[in-house]
């Protein structure tokens, strides 16, 4: 597969959050405004992007050698709670509002299945470090343009007249579904 | 065993990480300390700021603030006044 389609493939045709469904818990949690989507989509594309690497050497240049492969899943976790961690003290020092707004969801990265999938992925498709690369920026930029349209949607829905009934959260996981059944049918178009 | 070894030997690493960034990023202002020492430490949150340790941050900010402290008694209110006083954090043009 070369890299401009793999590139594609996982951005759009198999989006993290609307094919896959991982990572759904802070697309719905924190895209109440654009602005927190976009701080969120940045703290999920830095760890994405941190952890796949440390995982990708970690596996090839620890695991594999002394034959523990079956580790991966405990290590990568630990990998992942470690950096969301170091993460959220390095926000809570310089970047304090962005803490605040984010709330409980910031530390819940390390429970994002995003992230898990992301790196368990590149080391299931057998990936080259290059491969690995594009995949974990594809998936992320899809998580962050997925949760940035998905925040406007409902930021444009405030000013209109929803049924009291439906306001809020229902009708969020209506427009999920039906940007779901948009985002299927994008895989047959390639 | 070498399962041990491997996964002890990367959770020791990343704690070490953990540790040392925890103590780089966490310098804070020394006074935020010795203000504490002088709250009531109950942690009620009645003050309106969570904690005693937002109050004392908020003393530095706008050093009245330790009026709105409730289980604080008359004596340790003017205590405390002195005792901002004496740190500079009440500065004379605030009267």
């Amino acid at each position: 597969m070369n890299l401009w389609n793999l590139f594609f493939f996982s951005f759009l045709t198999e989006n993290i959050v609307l094919t896959r469904f991982l990572g759904i818990c802070p697309f719905i949690g924190t895209t109440k405004s654009t602005k927190n989507a976009w701080s969120m989509g940045i703290a999920v594309t830095l760890v994405i992007m941190c952890s796949s690497i440390l995982t990708y050497f970690l596996y090839y240049g620890v695991l594999v050698p002394t034959d523990t492969t079956y580790l991966k899943t405990i290590v990568f976790i630990l990998v992942i709670a470690c950096l969301v961690q170091s993460m959220e003290l390095i926000i809570k020092k310089y970047f304090p509002k962005v803490e605040k707004s984010l709330g409980i969801y910031l530390p819940l990265i390390t429970t994002n299945c995003a992230v898990l999938g992301v790196v368990l992925l590149n080391i299931s498709n057998h990936f080259t470090f290059l491969e690995a690369m594009i995949f974990s920026i594809g998936s992320s930029m899809g998580f962050v343009f997925v949760s940035i349209l998905f925040a406007s949607i409902r930021e444009y829905l405030d000013t209109k007249n929803v049924p009291e009934w439906m306001k809020g959260t229902p009708i969020a996981f209506v427009i999920a579904s039906i940007m779901t059944l948009i985002f299927s049918t994008l895989g047959g178009a390639l | 065993m070498s399962a041990v070894v491997v996964l002890t030997g990367i959770a020791f690493l990343f704690g070490m990480i953990l540790v040392l960034l925890d103590a780089y990023l966490k310098k804070e202002d020394p006074r935020v300390e010795e203000i504490k020492n002088h709250l009531p430490g109950y942690n009620c949150g009645s003050c309106g700021y969570g904690s005693c340790e937002g109050m004392a941050k908020a003393i530095l900010e706008n050093a009245y603030s330790f009026q709105k402290c409730k289980p604080m008694k008359e004596e340790a209110k003017i205590e405390m006044e002195q005792f901002l006083k004496e740190k500079e954090i009440i500065k004379k043009t605030n009267h």
